[in-house]
This record gives structure tokens, sequence and C-alpha cells, in this order.
């Protein structure tokens, strides 16, 4: 790894490792260029892109997106994580370096809300295309959203006010239509 | 007797209904998207306009052109996966797979898990493949404990793996054929996994979703009934995987459909991120058990594979000849089994150290990893989980424009995705 | 002419087609039960075994069952040809089974000219597949029917063309008189191995049996022109194909395999009633023996990919037809056969 200190004496401050791992950190912007001399380089060769991923850190604080890069010339993973800020949140995208990398940046716009410029195809993969927020941010909030999504929605059962109190007589449901004229 | 009564239509009720509690609710009546039928419709072009650079090249038509949906519900189906398919006649122009219809949640679900929890979340993620899905979150939280697992639980550990290795091989064999009209060989590799699956279920109590992993070892020992068991199958084993090759790998209207069909380059199997079975047939020698061993992998002997045409029969013979690896590596796990305890001694509630760990897997269908970040608290903060089919599915629009529609579930069958996988 | 012997010839045609349409439906009955047992056994499966013995009766109870479906005719359909389609297919199986030797003096209509009027009406069924997926409105019908028509269509120029060469040699149309002749010379085969290939081929794919069942098994879009039909009317689809099944393997062990001549020449067949018996105890082995290597066909084959399937029929087997007519007409020519 001292090769990486070498090629890169920028990112010394923030190498980390652990036993089979070399973990450095990055701005968001260097990223794609970064990336491109890791894989590029004859010595470094880290020409598999094992993962990306995006992390929350919290409502206040940042996200970041996570890269998991190997190289068959180093036994440790190589992981880069590049610091992006939460409001407005955009990186770089590295798809043109990585097609794989397409349905990364998909999952972590749909999930993250990260948006990635220069993706050619940045739209929602597991989500419906109409969903409005972003499932795994720390914030996220179910019933609001999902109640203006026309796939999932209003649960009539648990809004009693929405009942059509016409329908329940006593017989069927003894006691019901009081308590509910009472709670709302 | 054909029925004159008008049998109103149940989404149109549906819709009346929402429609109305909603307007009691007080809240607007809901946006409509363009339907989302599944089944064999002709898809119309979505009625907004499309928002990216792709989309706009996949929904213009031409002279000619038409777009299909190849719903999700498949008659060969690897999982619920709509394909909307742009053809002109039987040619494919290009493929758009539309996913998340078993989006289930499950990396926000873990976050709320315990450790031990999480084990039995991450199984139905690719069922076929259960307990590789739980070696790489035990790899990863072993690093954040700081714990490692005996050596009997990590040799138990390859041993389930490469027994859910072989039986999900076998089954990819008989999906493979089924997709091409073959009726019988998916009942032989049912049977394999039949067989396989009842080892499985002795030693971890489960028949699918195995729950067998924990952190710092296995759950449940294994005696010497399961090891005479493991005897007699790996005795028949060998002769009941040949019953299956005999009737598909030689047979020549299956070489016809598979010689030259998808044929997926090195470069650009790496360049997509395929990894696993379907980028050794491609001819790049990367298994992650010798690339970045694991667990007990570096004792043992073993050696990758590669196929060099790069098609789905070189695919498909790659996953015979891993089949036939696996079982050499069962037998030296057998005989280098040692004693011991099969659970490391872990307090009864501990929490990790706050950090990142990555865990990676050779899951039959590729790189399965897993990038678990800790806060120091008993749930994990982040857990994501990095499946090898969701990134072999972008292989399939690379690789299909050309070919007839007929053969995309075919190519799309050697490539042998769990939907499961796909959506987490 | 005499008004006995015409109304004894009318009585006789009356009686036969009766029975031949009531034949059809054991027939197919018993076709269908063969291939449920037979796949199952490879399958390593038990198949139908509770209702009769060995299961012997469920195809019947699938009759029935399909029997009491309802029957849905799309709001768009064209209903009368909707209703005139599964008529076509079935009708033209059945009036092809007229020609069909059973047994030395049990053929339903003895023409002159059978083999002729056998291939001719069984290409009716491709107007039948035709109008079902045209009467449909399903435009994925439609083009399943098309995609079946021009198989079929492509395939019946090598199976009739592999039948001339046995023809000429003979020097009949008659069935009867061929299976005389096979009588006196040896089974056709030994005459006409490549014929005997190329008919074997197109006649499965004339039936859309695997492999070359594309169009009608769960294709990997549609379900082929069938899509609209339920109840009975899919039922006679169902039944004709079954029904063809038995057709085709009949009529090729009449052309090529001794029809109902006994294996061995002593005797290979003998007169009056008890020669019907024997000669229709032969037939019926011979045509299962075909029936059950279809079945297993179906088990064990994958499906042929539809350009392959056209290639198959008109870069292959029509050439080595034409070959096998030329050489076997320059052999009676040449040998004084």
């Amino acid at each position: 790894m001292r090769l990486l200190l070498d090629r890169f004496p920028d990112l010394a401050q923030t190498l980390w490792t652990d036993e089979d791992t070399v973990e450095v950190r990055a701005q968001g912007a260097a990223i794609p260029d970064l990336l491109q001399r890791l894989r590029d380089d004859p010595e470094l060769s880290f020409w598999f892109l094992a993962d990306a991923a995006a992390v929350d850190y919290g409502v206040d604080q940042h996200f970041e997106v996570v890269y998991h890069l190997y190289s068959d010339k180093h036994p440790a993973w190589l992981r880069i994580r590049a610091h992006v800020r939460r409001s407005d949140p955009h990186m770089p995208t590295i798809t043109h370096l990585w097609e794989g990398a397409m349905f990364h940046e998909r999952e972590m716009y749909d999930m993250m809300g990260i948006v990635f410029d220069g993706n050619r195809d940045l739209r929602r993969i597991y989500m419906s295309p109409d969903y409005r927020s972003f499932p795994q941010r720390k914030d996220f909030l179910l019933p609001d959203d999902a109640a203006d999504s026309p796939a999932a929605g209003v649960n009539p059962l648990e809004r009693p006010e929405t009942w059509d109190l016409s329908r329940l007589t006593e017989e069927l449901a003894p006691g019901v239509v009081a308590h509910v004229k009472s709670e709302t | 007797m054909t029925s004159d009564v008008k049998i109103p239509d149940p989404l149109e009720l549906e819709r009346a209904e929402e429609a109305r509690l909603r307007s009691a609710a007080g809240l607007a009546p809901a946006a409509r998207t363009g339907g989302e039928y599944s089944g064999f419709e002709s898809v119309g072009l979505p009625d907004r306009p499309p928002e990216t650079e792709r989309e706009q090249e996949l929904y213009t038509l031409d002279e000619g052109e038409m777009l299909v949906n190849m719903g999700p519900q498949h008659p060969s189906t690897h999982g619920v996966m709509r394909l909307v398919v742009k053809v002109r006649g039987e040619v494919v122009i290009d493929i758009d797979p539309v996913l998340g219809y078993l989006h289930r949640g499950i990396e926000k679900l873990c976050e709320n898990a315990t450790y031990t929890t999480v084990m039995t979340y991450v199984d139905p993620m690719d069922y076929l493949a259960s307990m590789h899905n739980e070696h790489a979150p035990a790899i990863a939280f072993e690093k954040l404990f700081g714990i490692k697992a005996p050596k009997r639980a990590e040799y138990i550990r390859a041993l389930v793996v490469e027994l859910n290795r072989v039986f999900s091989h076998s089954l990819m064999m008989g999906f493979l054929a089924l997709d091409m009209g073959g009726i019988t060989p998916i009942l032989y590799s049912f049977i394999n996994r039949d067989e396989v699956v009842d080892l499985l279920s002795a030693i971890s109590g489960q028949r699918m979703l195995f729950n067998f992993f924990r952190v710092g070892g296995v759950n449940f020992d294994a005696n010497d009934e399961f090891f005479s068991r493991l005897g007699t199958w790996r005795a028949n084993v060998v002769k009941t995987i040949d019953m299956s090759e005999r009737v598909i790998t030689d047979n020549e209207v299956f070489r016809a459909r598979t010689i030259g069909m998808g044929v997926l380059s090195g470069k650009d199997a790496i360049a997509l991120g395929v990894s696993g079975p379907n980028l050794r047939a491609s001819g790049v020698p990367f298994d992650v058990r010798k690339a970045h061993p694991y667990s007990i992998y570096p004792e043992l002997e073993f050696e990758v594979i590669t196929h060099a045409a790069g098609d789905s029969n070189a695919r498909y013979l790659q996953r015979i000849a891993e089949i036939k690896q696996s079982i050499h590596l069962i037998d030296q796990i057998v005989d280098k089994m040692p004693h011991g305890p099969v659970q490391a001694q872990v307090p009864g509630i501990i929490r990790p150290k706050p950090g990142r760990a990555y865990g990676a897997v050779e899951s039959p269908r590729g790189l399965y990893s897993v990038y678990a970040v800790s806060d120091g608290g008993p749930n994990p903060y982040r857990f994501r989980m990095r499946d090898p089919s969701f990134i072999s599915l972008q292989a399939i629009p690379k690789l299909m424009p050309g070919h007839l529609i007929a053969d995309t579930m075919a190519v799309m069958a050697s490539f042998d995705p769990v939907m499961g996988g796909v959506d987490k | 002419m005499d008004l006995g012997a015409l109304l004894l010839g009318v009585g006789r045609f009356l009686l036969s087609t009766t029975l031949i349409l009531l034949l059809t439906v054991p027939t197919a009955f018993v076709v269908i039960q063969m291939e449920l047992k037979i796949i199952a056994g490879s399958q390593l499966r038990y198949g139908p075994n509770r209702i009769g013995p060995w299961g012997m009766f469920q195809s019947t109870i699938h009759g029935f069952k399909v029997l009491a479906k309802e029957d849905h005719i799309p709001d768009q359909a064209d209903r009368a040809t909707f209703t005139l389609a599964p008529w076509m297919v079935y009708m033209a199986a059945a009036m092809s089974m007229l020609v069909i030797p059973f047994a030395p003096g049990a053929i339903a209509a003895d023409f002159n000219i059978g083999i002729v009027y056998f291939f001719a009406v069984l290409g009716l069924s491709v107007v039948g597949l035709l109008i079902a997926g045209w009467a449909s409105y399903n435009k994925y019908s439609l083009l399943g029917g098309l995609r079946s028509a021009a198989q079929m269509v492509s395939y019946e120029i090598p199976l009739t063309l592999s039948v001339v060469g046995a023809v000429v040699l003979a020097g009949t149309l008659n069935f009867r008189e061929l299976i005389e002749w096979q009588r006196a010379h040896g089974w056709m085969l030994l005459w006409q191995p490549v014929g005997l290939g190329i008919f074997y081929i197109a006649s499965l794919a004339e039936i859309n049996r695997t492999p070359f069942d594309m169009v009608e098994a769960d294709s990997e879009l549609v379900a082929g022109p069938f899509t609209e039909y339920s109840g009975m009317r899919f039922g006679f689809f169902f039944f004709a194909e079954y029904l063809a099944l038995f057709i085709m393997s009949g009529v090729m062990i009449s052309l090529f395999f001794g029809g109902w001549l006994a294996p061995w020449p002593f005797p290979a067949e003998l007169g009056g009633f008890l020669g019907t018996v024997y000669g229709v105890f032969w037939f019926f082995i011979k045509t299962y023996i075909f029936v059950a290597v279809a079945v297993l066909l179906r088990a064990t084959l994958v499906r042929v990919r539809v350009d392959q399937l056209m290639g198959a029929a008109w870069k292959v087997l029509l050439p080595l037809a034409m070959i096998n007519l030329l050489v076997t007409a320059a052999a009676v020519v040449v040998f004084n056969l």
C-alpha cells in the first residue's frame, strides 16, 4: 500500500488499514479521476469494481459514497470513501469507467437521492417512477409518502374518519359506531 | 353457453373505492401513471416525458418497431421481473429491465435488527444460495466484533457453502433447459437439490432459508450421522449429475440454441461488473475464493476453471465444471475437518466497536459482498449488500440486441439471475 | 346402376365414417394418457395414478372436465369464424382418418388416390389455425397463428415429397396396394430410408410437436393462436393435436413399416375376419410404438428456434427430399422395378 502513498500523496492523511482492507477518503469531485488512475496504472491495476454503496450518516451529517475495488496485484480490498454534502447531493458518475456502475448509481439515486452528474440513465430502479422520497435516508417517513403514491396507499382500516358508518349496523358491529363517533 | 353477464372490472372497482376514500379523507385524487399491467401487452409509450437520455433512446420508436412487455409474470420465470423489449418483427433492438417487483427493503429492515437477527433477514435475498447470503455478513460482522470463528466452525461453513453451490448450479442446469422447452431436466435438478437440502436441513433445521450462521461460528454442530448421510450422498452425486448432464449437454438442439448465443467478451464482462461463473465462462479467471481468500479456502486445493467462449453454452459448461470442483472441495473438507467448538465464546450482548467492515464471498452467481457500518449500537448502522445477479442483469441489454425474442429467455437463464437478490 | 349395390355402398360408407368419428375419441384419450404417463416416467414421477387402475381414466376425466368449463368468446371476436376454427381443425384430422389402412378389410374409404387425399385434407388444419388466430381479435393470437401456418406450410412440402419416392417405387397412390407391395417386396423402410427420415422429421413439425412446438407450448411471449379459446373449443384443438399425432404415426407405419403386416412373413396377413383382427392388432402396436417415441422426444428435447426451424425445412429437408426423389426415379427406370 506504499504504492498508493507514492502515487497519491494527498490522500496520505486519510489512509487507514485493516487486516485486509485499505481505506482512503477523497472528495467527491475527484473520484472519477482517482478511480481512473487506479484502474489504468499498471502497477496498481484495480480493474474490478466490487461495490459502490451509499451511507447516510444522519440527518444533520453528510452522505458518503463508498467504492470497493479489487486488484490482482494487491491482496487487500481498496475502499474509497467520498464525502457528499447532504443538501443537494451531487457526485460525478463513473459509468464511463465501468458500465456496470450504472445500476449501482441508479440504486444510490433511488434509495438515497444522490444525483450522479453525467449518468445517462438516472431513473429509479426499485421504487415506482413517480415515488417522491428516498427510502434509505435516515429521515424517511413512510405514511406521508406512501399515501400519495398510487401503488400503496391509504389503509382504510387505519383511518376511521373515512369509514362509511351507515353500513355498520348495530348487529354487525356493536358499539363501533359510537366508538368511532367519539374518537373523531 | 357464453355468459352474457357483465362482470365488473375489479381494478375499476378498486380505483373507485380508493377515490371515494381519498375524497372522504380530504386528499387530492391520486396521480396515475400509465397502467402498470403485467402480462403480454404491448406497451404504449409512458405518458410522461422521458427523464433521462437512455429512456429517450429506448422509448423512441422508429419505423416498424414496437414495445413489447415480457411482464412480471413469465411462463418461464426467474422471479418477477419486467423486460420492456423494443422489437422489430422478431429481432430485439433494445431491452429495458424494470425491477423492484420483489423489493422488500431488506437493507433498511436490517438497520433495525440486531446482528443475530440480520441472519434471518438476508436469507431470502438470493434464496437459492442462502448459505452464501449469510456467510458474507458473518465475515463482515466478525471483523466489526473482532472475533474469529473456531476452526471447526469455519470448516462446517465451507462445507455447507459448497453443498449450497452444488445444488444451486444444478438448478441452473434445469432452469436453462426448462426455459428452452425441455421439461425433464428440471425434475432431475430438483432431485439433486432435494438430496442436498435433506442434508442441509439435517444440519441446520431448515430446508431453504437456513439461518445457520452466527457471528463467531455456526449454530449447530455436525454429528456422525450427518457425515454418514453426507457419505451416502457423495457416493451417488456424480451419477445423478451425470444423469441430467446426459439429457442436455450433447443434445444437438440444445447446442444449436446455446452455442454462439449471448457472447460476452471478457473485457465487456469486467466493465459490466459481471462476476462468478458468468465471468469465468468469458475467460477471466477471477474467483473470490482464490483472489481474496476467506474462511479456510487457503488450506484447500482447487483450481479456477475458465472457458473461453463466453456464450450460453460456455456458461452452462462452466457451472457443471464448478459442481465437480465443489464436490472435490467437499471431499477435502470432510477429510480435514477438525474437532472443536463450533461457536466462539461470545458474551451475551456485546456491542461491536464503531467502524466499517467489508466481507465478500463467492456465491453461485458471483461476488456477493456485504459492507457493514457500525456505530457501536446493537444494530448495524448501515447494512449494504451487493448482489451479483443485480449487476449481471446489466449484461442483458448489452447482449440481446440483434437476437430474437425467443433467445432472450434462454440467455437470461444462462446468466442465472435470482430476483430475490436483484430486488433485495 | 344397381340400386341395391348403391344403397349397400352408401350404407357401408355411413357406417365406416360413423365408426371413424367414434374412434377418434378413445384414440385421442389413449394418446393423451400415454403422454401423461410416459413423460411422468421419464421425469421419475408417477403420473396420474388415482383415477382408474394405474390412472387409466385420467384423460377421460379430462375430457369431461373440459366440457364443464365456461365457454367464453371475446367481445370483439368474430363469432362465426371463432366457432368454426376448432371444427375445421378437428374435421381435418377426422377426415384424414378415413383413408388410414387399419387392416385388410378395414379401411373406411379405399380411394385410389388415398395418399394424395390424406395430405390434402391434413392441410386444412392450417386454415383452421389461421382463422383461430385471426378470429380471436388479439394481435398476439394472430401472430401465433401466422407463425404456426408458416411452419406447417413450409413443412408440408418435404413431407409430401418424401412420400413420392415410396409412391414411385410401389407404383400406386392407394394405401392398401402400397401395403400389398410391401408384403411382396419387404418393408418400405429398406427401400426408402432417407424418405423415412425426412417424413419423420417433417411429420413432427407438421403436427407441432416438440422439438418443433415453438408456436404453441408456452412460447416466450404468447400462448399462440389458442389464447382466447376455453372449455370445449380448446378441447377440440387439444384433441385434434393428439389425434393428428396418432394419424401421422399410423400413416408413417403404413407407408414405411408395413402397415398391418406382421413383422415376420409367416403369416404376414390372414384372410377373413381373423385376418382383420390380426391386421388391426399389428397396426395398433406399430402405431403406438411411434406415438411413444414422439412422446419421449417431447420429454427429452428442447425446442428448436423459429428461424432454425424454417431454415431446416427449406435448406435441408427440401433439397434432400428432391434428391431422394430423383435417385428413386432413376433407380426405377434403370432397374426396371
